[in-house]
């Protein structure tokens, strides 16, 4: 296609687009005023800007969001931390790693969010055990990536350092660390979603702050504009972190060529 | 029966301009088996694609049959390198697309495959899939599927580029003989001199930057051709070396072989 | 001196005497043999620890465990909450995919529909599904239909985007090809764009399914009054660590089972893609 087709063709796309979504809040805007529509059941967009609005000025969004972001942090920290440790370890003494391979893959079946209540359990409302609930989380997703990485190197590779004079240690800082490292970066970027999914689960359960907490707050007095404008952090916060990933992800790697 | 005039094409792409054809000029009669012939980037796929109407000529015209091509054109056939049979149909059902589109009843249908099938020797092959067949026979599967339609005029874009020296000559030893059958007007687009000459009528030799037409040679050799005793004619060798000598200007713009 | 260069080849080759089948088979054997050890072990340890090492509170023993689990099984009492989650992830499957497959295959063979909206789904898709479980509450009460919708739109989303993919995908030489033959849009849709696509869709069918499991489950343990989630939440709040294990366990089970089943189907569905 010639390019002067394909630059017009995007900016109609586009513009379709906003245009789709800004009629299609009008139109719920405007029922909603007109008493068509049951607002508490389905709440409009001004209700919602409004909540956010009130929320942001109170300063009880930041808190909320705060309490979650630090969750996820320090979650990610610990479980990156142990599941690359542990990768590397079992990567290289593949009986232990056979062996215990079935448990890992049965507890990875288990849906995380069914361990929250088992977090719960144990560490209470607070912060911490949101934090471990994480941990474990990305734990799982790491090991398992970075396990595939440290497998996958190619054994020509190492024999041809090892003829080389190389020992063990330097073999692995020059060669399996640096393969497994685009694994690693993949694990942690499958394990971002999840761990969102993790830290606001906890936090619908059992919980005294965060995200999950202000969305269960607001259902529970059937605030159903409260409970949108919190969806509507959410998803920023989410993308936002998305995006945040992809370009660490690419600056890490802008030495590979597509 | 198709007509060229002045034909350019211009792809225009950030700030780039591509010219691929510059002011072609070319007829090609009907029952004619006329080659491609030139380096890559030198426009023949891109005629053939306009010919096709897959694409649209930027200046000049293209008559095919005394009409202008406006959109795909239905009335030819067109091989292509790369197989497109559909992985998850037989050879049976692959040949028999073209029948369904144009609903054929199913007696009818079957008969006429089975004919075909038979055409390009590969009886006893209709049941299996594409991926159980060799390349060659992927090759003839897909050739029987462009002739069951019956177009009138056939377009092979490098058809047999990916297969092994032996195999090559074999097939175009199939083709030749499908073409005396069937008396059809073939263009075949290849980068292989030798192989233009031992099939065609007549050989249009391209150059590349931009895409523009160097020599149109009749070749007299004999028809009855036999593909693989025809290099030893003593023409043969006059006309290679005339064709190679207007191909070599392009050696380094691109591949010729 | 001579300095011989060592290849690669003869590297490995030297490594290469033992005779293949007989050490495979041993080693597979003992593989096994080490799993159940460990298995064992774990179990074993767990015992002993629970009461002296641990209070039993946080984390209960197998033997109470196994006993809780013979106890909802043998009353039935177990049944009436796995025939919810069940129904809940079948019924929420069966929804997802139908609404997946339609939108997908129509917005990803419109060029223009397709590259408008998708990208509105995929920026809804960055809400966390789960933080939609209180407003389906809201909107569709405590019992199975908000688990239902759940389920519906964690399936959708997975088995859209592999539909859109998989039409977008489809070569577009087949194309060209059929279309120079004659063949319409209809019969370029029915003869190339369907069957090419449905690897990706039963791909994405495939992974619908643990996810859909898991789908429910997770609604259940956050608002319900049935269901293998609601056992593990509600234990929890009882402060039962045994029962809370036991329906984790089942769980588990459950999740393995569900994935073992799709992966046999997968291979049967599609016969003629063997080496791609």
């Amino acid at each position: 296609m010639e390019s002067t087709e394909v630059a017009a063709y995007r900016k109609r796309v586009q513009i379709t687009r906003m245009i789709v979504i800004a009629v299609l809040l009008i139109i719920w805007e405007v029922t909603a005023r007109a008493g068509v529509m049951d607002v508490s059941w389905s709440s409009y967009p001004s209700q919602i800007f409004g909540q956010l609005s009130k929320w942001a000025m109170e300063g009880i969004l930041w808190v909320h969001i705060g309490t979650t972001l630090n969750e996820m942090f320090w979650g990610f920290l610990l479980g990156s931390a142990m599941g690359i440790v542990s990768a590397l370890i079992n990567g290289r003494a593949q009986t232990l790693e056979k062996t215990l391979n079935p448990y890992i893959l049965a507890i990875y079946s288990v849906p995380p969010v069914a361990l929250a209540p088992l977090f719960i359990l144990w560490f209470g409302l607070g912060v911490t055990g949101k934090i471990f609930l994480i941990a474990s989380i990305v734990f799982f997703l790491v090991y398992l990536n970075t396990l595939a990485g440290v497998k996958e190197v190619d054994q020509d590779l190492i024999d041809s350092m090892r003829i080389m004079g190389a020992d063990e240690k330097t073999i692995y800082t020059r060669v399996i660390i640096p393969n497994a490292g685009i694994w690693i970066l993949t694990g942690l970027k499958q394990a971002v979603p999840k761990a969102i999914t993790g830290a606001i689960a906890a936090e619908m359960m059992a919980a005294k702050s965060g995200m999950g907490y202000l969305i269960m707050e607001s259902s529970s007095m059937l605030d159903i504009g409260g409970v949108l404008a919190s969806l509507v952090v959410l998803l920023i916060v989410g993308l936002a972190l998305t995006e945040l990933v992809s370009r660490v992800e690419r600056f890490l790697l802008r030495w590979k060529t597509a | 029966m198709i007509d060229i005039q002045n034909l350019s094409k211009v792809f225009r792409s950030g700030g780039t301009t591509h010219v691929a054809l510059q002011k072609v000029n070319l007829k090609i009669n009907k029952g004619e088996f006329v080659s491609f012939v030139g380096p890559s980037g030198c426009g023949k796929s891109t005629l053939l694609n306009m010919i096709a109407g897959l694409i649209q000529p930027s200046e000049g015209s293209l008559l095919y049959e005394g009409e202008p091509v406006v959109g795909i054109n239905q009335k030819v056939g067109y091989m292509t390198q790369k197989d497109t049979l559909l992985p998850w149909r037989t050879t049976e059902a692959n040949i028999s697309v073209p029948l369904e589109i144009r609903k054929i009843s199913n007696a009818e249908k079957k008969e006429k495959v089975m004919r075909y099938i038979d055409m390009v020797n590969l009886r006893g092959f209709e049941n299996h899939y594409p991926m159980q067949l060799s390349g060659g026979m992927r090759k003839r599967a897909a050739l029987a599927r462009t002739l069951i339609y019956d177009p009138d005029t056939i377009l092979m874009d490098e058809p047999f580029g990916a297969l092994d020296a032996q195999l090559k000559l074999v097939m175009q030893d199939e083709l030749l003989r499908i073409w005396r059958e069937t008396q059809k007007t073939i263009i075949f687009v290849t980068h292989d001199l030798g192989e233009a000459i031992n099939l065609s009528d007549r050989v249009v030799v391209f150059g590349a930057k931009p895409g523009r037409i160097r020599m149109i040679k009749k070749i007299d050799l004999p028809r009855s051709r036999d593909v693989f005793k025809v290099r030893f004619h003593p023409h043969y060798g006059e006309i290679y070396e005339e064709l190679w000598d207007v191909l070599e200007q392009d050696v380094g713009k691109g591949e010729v072989v | 001196m001579k300095n011989e260069a060592v290849t690669i080849e003869e590297l490995h080759s030297v490594q290469q005497v033992k005779p293949e089948s007989y050490s495979v088979t041993k080693n597979v054997n003992r593989l096994w043999m080490n799993r159940i050890l460990i298995g064992v072990v774990f179990l074993a340890f767990w015992q002993f620890a629970s009461g002296r090492l641990i209070k039993p509170f946080w984390v209960s023993d197998p033997y109470s465990i196994a006993l809780r689990l013979y106890e909802w099984f043998s009353t039935g009492f177990i049944w009436i909450h796995i025939q919810a989650t069940l129904s809940e992830m079948l019924i929420g499957l069966a929804l997802g995919s139908l609404l997946a497959v339609i939108g997908g295959l129509l917005l990803g063979s419109s060029r223009f529909l397709g590259d408008v909206f998708y990208p509105i789904i995929l920026g809804l898709y960055s809400v966390p599904r789960i933080a939609l479980v209180p407003l389906f509450v809201v909107w569709f009460g405590i019992g199975m239909a908000s688990k239902v919708v759940l389920v519906t739109v964690v399936v959708f989303f997975l088995v859209f985007f592999n539909a859109f993919t998989g039409v977008r995908d489809v070569d577009q030489d087949l194309i060209n090809t059929l279309r120079i033959m004659g063949a319409s849009k209809r019969d370029i849709f029915l003869k190339v764009i369907i069957p090419g696509a449905s690897r990706w869709v039963f791909t994405g069918l495939r992974l619908a399914v643990p996810y859909s499991l898991m789908g429910a489950v997770t609604g259940e343990i956050i608002v319900a009054n049935q269901g293998i989630g609601y056992l593990v939440s509600w234990s929890s709040g009882m402060f039962d660590s045994t029962g809370m294990m036991a329906a984790l366990f089942i769980l588990m089970i459950c999740g393995v089972v569900a994935d073992t089943i799709v992966t046999r189907v997968e291979s049967k569905a599609l016969i003629w893609k063997r080496n791609e």
